[in-house]
């Protein structure tokens, strides 16, 4: 494609996502975006591109090509109980004391904000449930939000293949917590009823969600510039009440972004809200 | 969840035919991922298009090069991928004909193991032996 296209396709992505782009990563716009030029009827790239500067055909047509352009370009990897470590400690630290600090009110409040298909609210309703007879009579929410619908409409469905519940899933929870029907791997009803999904972008306001106790947003940061992380970061600890946790991925630090959280000492990945800025 | 990735292992130096075959590992991903979001296997055929299409041209493309800089294992490396192409067409059809279900007639995962393997070894195996080659004759 030409760098033309590509820098037209990296400035939509960064505005409209946050997401950006380096020109070595322009094999994966070239990868992701010819299927769907040829889903739109249109012969190459530089078609698609064109239709997405020209507003073609009536506007509804191209607010949902749009959508598409950007569904087909967001990183959606990712699987169960990833890098194992966060859950361990949410388990053994972090629940402990917060089922401690609520026991009055009995409510939990959980976050997922990339939850891309689902692998990771799923994950935490487990450790819910699994975590133990303490919790039976408590309200546990997760809410499970992204910026990608496609990503979502999978995490609804909660069907995933042999391949997919192979790796991070422990036999006894497959068991337990999905059914097989035909090819795909299905989450029992039981769990899906704790997690309820929405579209989100981080970008956009996202007040009105409400507060969390914990805030789960792995491996989506990484996609930012550091401005744009910064802001988010400091979006996110006014969801939070003064004693919620956020949680990053493995490759994800605050340090030298906001100052709106602290590491928690001892647990990587997890910070607490920074008491100095609220 | 990540079926396929390109690592620095299949890097053969020459710009147009990484892009490719990163390209290559990309659309291999994208027919998993319409083969884990569809029960229907007509909503998979164009994935599966796109990646044999694209595979053609990047076939096409290597051969020209192969003719371009005499290399002499061209009808060898173009015998290698006819058979590619011949035993994926073949798997597939097998997937779209067969009527059965269930992980004991999963062709679907065979398929795509089979695609995701060949990429990999011929590259590593045909592939980099022409890169080789041309490195050489770079040298002299
Ligand atoms: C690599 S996945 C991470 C999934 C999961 N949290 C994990 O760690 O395994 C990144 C997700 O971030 C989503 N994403 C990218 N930009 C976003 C934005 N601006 N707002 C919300 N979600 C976004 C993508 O759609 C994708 O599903
Ligand atoms: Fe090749
Ligand atoms: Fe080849």
């Amino acid at each position: 494609m030409s760098p033309e296209d590509f820098s037209f396709v990296a400035d939509f992505l960064k505005k409209k996502s946050g997401i950006s782009l380096t020109d070595d990563k322009t094999y994966l716009v070239e990868s992701r975006l010819l299927p769907l030029a040829r889903q739109h009827d249109l012969d190459d790239i530089t078609g698609l591109v064109a239709a997405m500067k020209g507003g073609r055909g009536s506007l509804g047509d191209h607010e949902s090509l749009m959508d598409d352009v950007l569904d087909a370009m967001t990183t959606n990897e990712t699987f169960f109980f990833r890098d194992n470590k966060p859950f361990d400690a949410i388990r053994k630290d972090i629940l402990p004391q917060l089922i401690e600090r609520r026991k009055s009110a009995k409510s939990l409040r959980i976050w997922c904000a990339a939850a891309s298909t689902g692998q990771e609210p799923y994950s935490i309703a487990m450790l819910l449930k699994e975590y133990g007879a303490q919790l039976n009579d408590w309200r546990l929410s997760i809410l499970g939000t992204d910026v990608s619908g496609e990503a979502l409409k999978r995490a609804e469905a909660g069907n995933y293949s042999q391949f997919e519940v192979q790796r991070g899933l422990p036999a006894q929870l497959l068991i337990k917590y999905l059914h097989k029907e035909e090819k795909y791997w299905m989450i029992n009803s039981e769990l899906k009823s704790m997690i309820r999904y929405k579209k989100l972008n981080l970008l956009s306001s996202f007040e009105s969600l409400g507060k969390f106790d914990i805030v789960f947003c792995r491996n989506v940061l990484i996609y930012f510039e550091v401005e744009t992380k910064r802001q988010i970061l400091e979006r996110i600890s006014r969801q939070m009440p003064p004693d919620g946790i956020l949680v990053l991925g493995s490759a994800e630090t605050v340090l030298n972004v906001s100052d709106h959280f602290q590491l928690i000492p001892g647990l990587s990945g997890f910070y607490k809200i920074n008491p100095a800025m609220s | 969840m990540t079926f396929v990735t390109w690592n620095e292992k299949l890097l053969t130096g020459i710009r147009e035919i990484d892009h490719d075959h990163k390209m290559l590992f990309d659309l291999i991903e994208q027919f998993h991922e319409a083969y884990m979001s569809t029960d229907s296997k007509a909503a998979m055929e164009p994935a599966f298009r796109m990646l044999m299409d694209y595979t053609e041209n990047h076939f096409r493309r290597e051969e020209e090069l192969l003719e371009k800089v005499g290399y002499p294992g061209q009808a060898g490396h173009h015998q290698d991928h006819e058979d590619l192409k011949d035993e994926v067409l073949a798997l597939y059809q097998r997937f779209q004909n067969d009527k059965l279900q269930g992980v004991e007639n999963d062709l679907g995962l065979e398929l795509l193991s089979f695609l995701k393997n060949w990429l990999e070894f011929h590259i590593l195996e045909d592939d980099m032996k022409y890169v080789e080659f041309i490195r050489d004759k770079e040298k002299h």
